[in-house]
């Protein structure tokens, strides 16, 4: 049949680095202890389609997204902490282009049980750890567009038998731009196993009330992964999303310094998004894997039928849905290097993301 | 005796005199020829018929028509001027777009000269077309010396008329007045004897052979039916008839002629005693005299007529006889028509009461004012039998049986009022006093007309009454008097107060020539000059001030923004000036400063600045709002866009684009209307809120897609004609159904008590009143296709017209309270209809506060004549212009009352009250039972600093006195919780007490500033949230239920 365990440490690399490589400050014998982790990165996208509303600029065909961390962790018997520090590029829709230095993860976490623990600070939500867990790919698929990183988070994560839950209760979220989303909560519940993992997951945010164009929000999300041989797995990720965006705003208010611009919000309008995709992994050695994605995509704010989408005269190329796949390679040369090339096809917002991760 | 014969003498002595002069003068000048050819082929060839050379000075002119219209030269000079004619020589006169073989066959001998076409001096070309008179005139002393044809029937199309020589072949003379028998017709285009000083041959008048012994009365012509009996085929008689009858008026419209009567009328009511003479040589001198005319009968365009030029006066002593009072009788059934029919040709009085048989008085009443007819293209009045004419769709569903009826009534109902000359700007020939003192003689949509006297007769398919009398202003009775102000009840029940809204058309007031921001249009549809804008805005301002509304809808007000410099900010402040007086204990003062307005101001361009970039929408007239900060609070504004139509253009059977006479496209597709303003008010001294929307929706003028959709164009790629109308909304009804849906959902999510006002452009019972109101009339309504709000699609994308279904139960406040008052809602007058386009609708939660609803006729009855302009009223315009309210705008106001109580509190809302002059009126409402001596006390609590609050002791002044407003001095802007008691001999009076918040604040200025948007709506957010919801958003849900039952 198949051995999970080689599979898991290879995703376990791409997935979450900093966790499989880390240099030792100090270990004491009762287990605490003080660790430094990284990873450098380099490389971006090739071909870059400013029209998928995904990149900060139209100017470019090929965005960086160079991006490095810095991370200390460490242990106290039952609390543990983390501060990470990320220095990326903010290649996002209306980010700025430049390199960042951003404040990634500041926690302290308590195990209060045997496989149940508690973190506060800013940190993952639950479901960011597993927003994506069907996808074997690196990049350019399908995003399920949970909360990722909050500041004010109090989250709970614990373990029993093959199940694995977690929630996350972040107080005046924020989006990666900086609007204001209201409280957001989210969570998952999962099931492993050697054959097959399940993870559902459900986000749920009350919504800025006025104050940027983020109203009330519920997500669904899934994440299958099928392990068909040793080398071989299938997975499956997809999310279901209504979200409240405001259709009216009105300045209200300019900076001294004509640099803050308010603006009131008003006229929610609940639109519904949905995305699915379906990947595989293939390893065909230690050093070279190969992936591949089929997805599928479909935003309300797409639509020319919808009363809140798009104007006909701007619709976009590919309609009110879109379907693309990637196909990668992966070169390990050691453990904490890899070399990662995915391409594009179909309606997809690059035509492929080319990348080099050192871990540390 | 016979008058022609006797002319002729006198004419020829006049020759004899006048060709003993040595030398040409322009006593020598005739006209001696006339051609009215093919095309632009016009010609007038004079002759010097002196003994030398002649040379027209510049106060001689060639004109021609009613107009008098000067023919010039290309070069826009007078034809004549300085141009010599040698002795018996001729000059000819041609259209410079002639054909060149009229211009080639003028003799070698003859002067000539080139005359402007149409294209070249338009009106003074040489443009007549055989309707026309053409004269030789002394412009100095409007001396007339020659003379050819008359204004008004067609005499000389397509001829070539020639002058006959005098009697005995003498040399013809010059004539100011027109005689047919003097010409010869040649027929069109010949053109072999121009410039040659020759003449026709001497016809000799023939005495008339009207013979007394066989004769037929006019009765008998005329017959019982629409038409002569005497007419077996066609329209004209084969036979010729002797007639006798007195002669009643001497008319020159609709054709030149005389009006006699029956010496000895047959006492059958049912034919008229009285027929129309067509001719040119009718003269007033004839009037009162008995002829005897000998003439086939024709039925002319529906008017039973005799033609001749010559009759035999029989009786010179006899008179006119009374004009007969019009009377309905059984047999004419619904139709007055049928009635008119009955004294077609006679002289008539229009009497008190038509139909005796009815009670109360049936007259007739003025359906359009005095002035401009685009059908008659005259200066013109018209007159409906019982009532004015109501526009069909005002109380009739478009397109209903019931609206075809009304237009049928309509037509039959139908009078036209003319003068047998055409009236000049400004002067009603038969009403003299009308132009000398107009203040004291107006005439109104409404009046009716008593004692008016006149000649039936009939033109442009409708009965005409020309007018023979002098009439006076007790002519007039004014049913629908002017009246300084609304007829506006505002009773309210004890405790209560109302609170007016209003609707006024500011008739394109621009301001930016003068002095004003400019518009981004670069348009001025307003006033051409400084003097005429200072007019327009000081009727405006009476207007306003006299409807006295809390808040008002202001359409067509330039859209320059709101900015200092802004049209809206000019009248408000135009407003405000007439507000003068500052002292608190006058504010109930019809001058005090409390009745001040202020703008809302929208800040369009998002810059937080309110300035002159403000714009709203794209057209150079847009909407307003003022209110009385006195009366309510600006809580927030916004603007609902209107959809635009983005349809094809359109296209003829060769997908051709189709054109207008003018070379645009016939209809381009793109339609827009203006953009509706809607604001939120709290009402001061309640917890309620009041939105007003103020709209102007697309006008019925101009067409949309749908006009054209089925009209055959076959491969024609210019069309001329107006598009159909079939259900009578007049143009662009299914944008304006879109405009409503969209009124109606936007409105909808504002939510709350709202009022619609404006120019809907939508008669009573049209399409999109039912939608915004309710249609059980079973009426398929929808709205036009490919309409959009910005750029996106209204409905579909796909651009489908929608069947509208949904109807937004609005109350249509103004026929509500006309129907119980037994009165036809109207607000504007086109064509001799009226109907209302202006409306104030109310949402049903306000139906139990509507106290009243009235039109303020204050415009739309009067003529324009009292406007500001100062163009078409002839030399006494000024005698029109006072600086009163009426005829401000063409449209009239309207007014509708609302009734709020005194403390009053809305959904959670406190009371709203506005803190004036550092103190707070606080109400106190009391119930029956209060006596004089009691005590009114307040108590407050509130986290507001009250170190400064002043509580006073109210005794109450009256028994079961229902309000006590305390005064509470000292209050800052806050929340505050009241408790408020009675006190009667130093015991408090429980049942009187009151406990009441409110919020205090200040009132809004007059000087106006950006209005707030609309606060958070409460959408996206504020749902369930919490970690049980999570919990069963992941479907374990059942660990609540199981927490639930532990």
């Amino acid at each position: 049949m198949l051995k999970k365990s080689t599979l898991c440490i290879a995703l376990s690399t791409i997935l979450a680095g900093a966790s499989a490589q880390a240099a030792t400050i100090y270990e004491k014998e009762n287990g605490d202890n003080l660790k430094v982790y990284g990873e450098v990165g380099v490389g971006g996208h090739i071909g870059a389609d400013y029209e998928y509303g995904e990149f900060y600029t139209d100017e470019k065909s090929y965005i960086d997204d160079s991006f490095a961390t810095l991370g200390l962790k460490g242990e106290y018997e039952d609390v543990y902490y983390r501060l990470e520090l990320d220095y990326e590029r903010e290649n996002w829709a209306y980010g700025s282009g430049d390199m960042v230095l951003t404040i990634d993860k500041v926690f302290v976490g308590y195990k209060f049980y045997k496989g149940h623990a508690i973190e506060v600070g800013l940190t993952d939500t639950a479901l960011d750890d597993y927003d994506k867990y069907g996808d074997f790919t690196f990049d350019t698929t399908v995003e399920t567009g949970e909360a990722g990183d909050q500041e004010n988070t109090i989250k709970y994560e614990g373990s029993l038998s093959n199940f694995k839950m977690g929630v996350s209760y972040s107080y005046e979220g924020e989006s990666s731009s900086g609007s204001e989303l209201g409280d957001i909560i989210n969570g998952y519940v999962g099931y492993f196993s050697d054959y097959v993992d399940v993870v559902i997951g459900a986000e749920k945010r009350s919504g800025s009330e006025g104050v940027s164009k983020y109203g009330e929000q519920t997500l669904f999300a899934l994440g299958v992964r099928a392990y068909i041989t040793d080398d071989l797995a299938i997975g499956l990720n997809g999310y279901i999303e209504n979200e409240d965006i405001a259709q009216e705003s009105a300045l209200t208010d300019i900076s001294a310094d004509y640099n803050t611009y308010t603006y009131s919000y008003n006229d929610y309008q609940t639109l519904k998004n949905q995305g699915a995709l379906i990947s595989a992994s293939y390893t065909l050695n230690e050093k070279v894997e190969f992936t591949g994605s089929l997805n599928y995509e479909e935003y309300e704010a797409w639509d020319i039928n919808s009363e809140y989408g798009v104007s006909p005269d701007e619709e976009y190329s590919w309609g009110k849905e879109r379907t693309w796949g990637t196909l990668g390679i992966n070169f390990k040369p050691t453990s904490s290097v890899i070399f990662a090339l995915e391409g594009n096809f179909g309606e997809a917002a690059q035509d492929a993301y080319a990348y080099a991760r050192v871990y540390f | 005796m016979n008058k022609h014969l006797n002319r002729s003498i006198l004419a020829l002595a006049i020759s004899g005199i006048l060709s003993s002069h040595a030398s040409a003068a322009i006593t020598d000048i005739i006209i001696s020829e006339y051609l009215e050819g093919s095309g632009d082929n016009k010609a007038i060839e004079l002759t010097n018929t002196g003994s030398s050379s002649y040379t027209f000075p510049s106060n001689i002119e060639l004109q021609y028509s009613s107009y008098s219209n000067q023919v010039r030269n290309p070069a826009g000079d007078s034809v004549l001027e300085g141009v010599t004619i040698p002795a018996n020589s001729t000059l000819v006169i041609y259209n410079s777009a002639s054909d060149a073989a009229l211009s080639e066959a003028i003799a070698s001998s003859a002067t000539t000269v080139v005359a402007a076409s149409y294209d070249e001096q338009s009106y003074n070309s040489l443009s007549f077309n055989g309707d026309d008179k053409v004269v030789l005139i002394d412009t100095d002393t409007s001396t007339t010396y020659d003379i050819i044809g008359t204004d008004g029937t067609y005499w000389g199309s397509g001829q070539t008329l020639r002058r006959r020589y005098g009697e005995g072949s003498s040399t013809p003379v010059q004539s100011s007045s027109y005689k047919a028998a003097d010409w010869e017709d040649f027929g069109e285009d010949v053109y072999d004897d121009l410039g040659t000083a020759t003449y026709s041959e001497y016809q000799e008048v023939v005495a008339s052979t009207c013979s007394l012994d066989t004769q037929t009365t006019i009765a008998e012509v005329q017959g019982s039916g629409t038409s002569s009996p005497l007419i077996t085929s066609g329209y004209t008689t084969a036979e010729s008839y002797n007639i006798t009858g007195i002669v009643t008026a001497v008319t020159t419209y609709p054709e030149k002629g005389f009006y006699m009567q029956d010496v000895t009328p047959d006492g059958d009511e049912l034919t008229s005693d009285g027929i129309f003479v067509s001719t040119a040589n009718a003269s007033d001198d004839m009037i009162g005299t008995t002829v005897c005319v000998t003439s086939t009968v024709t039925e002319s365009y529906n008017l039973t007529q005799l033609e001749t030029d010559e009759w035999d006066t029989v009786d010179e002593t006899s008179s006119v006889p009374a004009a007969t009072d019009i009377e309905m009788i059984a047999a004419d059934g619904d139709s007055f028509n049928a009635t008119l029919e009955r004294y077609e040709g006679m002289l008539v009085n229009l009497p008190e009461d038509i139909d005796v048989n009815t009670s109360g008085n049936q007259d007739m009443r003025v359906s359009k004012t005095f002035g401009f007819n685009y059908d008659t293209y005259r200066n013109d009045m018209s007159l409906s039998f019982q009532r004015p004419n109501l526009n069909p769709t005002q109380d009739n569903v478009p397109g209903s049986d019931d609206a075809l009826a009304a237009v049928a009534e309509n037509n039959d109902y139908r009078l036209v009022v003319e003068s047998s000359t055409s009236a000049p700007d400004g002067e009603i020939p038969y009403y003299s006093t009308f132009s000398s003192d107009p203040a004291n003689n107006y005439i109104r949509v409404n009046d009716s007309v008593i004692g008016m006297e006149g000649v039936i007769t009939y033109s442009y398919s409708n009965f005409n009454l020309v007018v023979t009398n002098e009439l006076y202003s007790s002519n007039f009775v004014h049913n629908t008097d002017r009246s300084s102000s609304p007829d506006l009840s505002t009773t309210t029940e004890d405790g209560h107060f109302a609170i007016k809204v209003g609707t006024q058309n500011v008739l394109n007031l621009f301001n930016s020539p003068y002095g004003g921001d400019a518009n981004s249009y670069g348009d001025n549809r307003g006033a051409d000059d400084e003097a005429e804008y200072q007019k327009q805005l000081a009727k405006l301002v009476s207007a306003i001030t006299g409807l006295d509304a809390d808040i008002v809808g202001l359409m067509e007000i330039e859209n320059n923004g709101f900015g200092n410099d802004s049209a809206i900010q000019a009248l408000v402040d135009a407003i405000n000036d007439g507000y003068y007086d500052e002292d608190p204990k006058d504010e109930d003062s019809a001058v005090s400063i409390s009745n001040r307005y202020v703008f809302v101001g929208y800040d369009s361009n998002n810059d937080l600045v309110l300035d002159e970039s403000d714009s709203l929408g794209s057209d150079a007239i847009t909407t307003g709002l003022l209110y009385r900060p006195s009366k309510v609070s600006i809580e927030s504004m916004s603007v609902i866009s209107m959809p635009e139509q983005h349809a094809p253009v359109v296209v003829n059977s060769a997908n051709t684009v189709m054109k207008d006479s003018t070379g645009a496209a016939l209809e381009s597709g793109d339609n827009y209307q203006r953009e509706t303003i809607a604001a939120t008010f709290k009402v001061n001294n309640t917890g309620k809120t009041l939105t007003v929307a103020v709209n102007h929706f697309k006008s019925k003028g101009s067409t949309c897609w749908e006009e054209w959709d089925g009209v055959d164009f076959g491969d024609e790629s210019t069309w001329s004609d107006d598009a159909p109308d079939e259900d009578l909304q007049g143009a662009c009804e299914n944008l304006r159904v879109a405009a409503a849906v969209q009124l109606g959902e936007e409105l909808e999510d504002l939510g709350g008590d709202r009022v619609i006002v404006g120019d809907l452009n939508s008669y009573g019972k049209e399409d999109p009143i039912l939608v915004l109101t309710e249609n059980t009339t079973g009426k398929t309504i929808t709205t036009a296709r490919d309409t959009f709000i910005g750029d996106k699609p209204q409905f579909t994308v796909s651009g489908a017209a929608q069947e509208v279904t949904k109807t937004y139960g609005y109350i249509n406040t103004i026929p509500l309270k006309d129907a119980e008052k037994g009165q036809s809602s109207w607000s504007y007058s086109y064509n001799d209809e009226i109907g209302s386009l202006d409306h104030i609708l109310i949402s049903s939660s306000l139906e139990t506060r509507l106290i009243d609803a009235v039109d303020w006729h204050i415009n739309a009855p009067e003529a324009s004549l009292f406007d500001y302009n100062t163009e078409y009223k002839g030399d006494d315009y000024e005698n029109f212009y006072v600086d009163d309210e009426y005829r401000s705008s063409d449209h009239d106001s309207a007014i509708v009352s609302l009734s709020y109580e005194y403390g009053e509190v809305g959904e959670g809302e406190p009371v709203y009250l506005t803190i004036s002059s550092s103190a707070v009126d606080v109400p106190y409402v009391l119930e029956e039972g209060a006596l004089v001596g009691d005590v009114a006390q307040i108590q407050l609590s509130s986290s507001t600093d009250m170190s400064e609050v002043v509580l006073p002791n109210v005794t109450i002044t009256e028994d079961n006195q229902s309000l006590v407003e305390i005064e509470v001095y000292g209050l800052e802007a806050g929340s505050y919780t009241a408790k408020m008691t009675l006190t009667r001999d130093a015991e408090v009076m429980s049942e009187f007490t009151k406990t009441m918040s409110f919020e205090a604040a200040s009132k809004d200025s007059t000087t106006a500033s950006i209005a707030p948007v609309e606060e958070y709506d409460g959408s996206g957010g504020g749902g369930s949230f919490g970690l049980f919801g999570l919990i069963s958003l992941l479907g374990l849900g059942f660990l609540r239920r199981y927490k639930a039952q532990k």
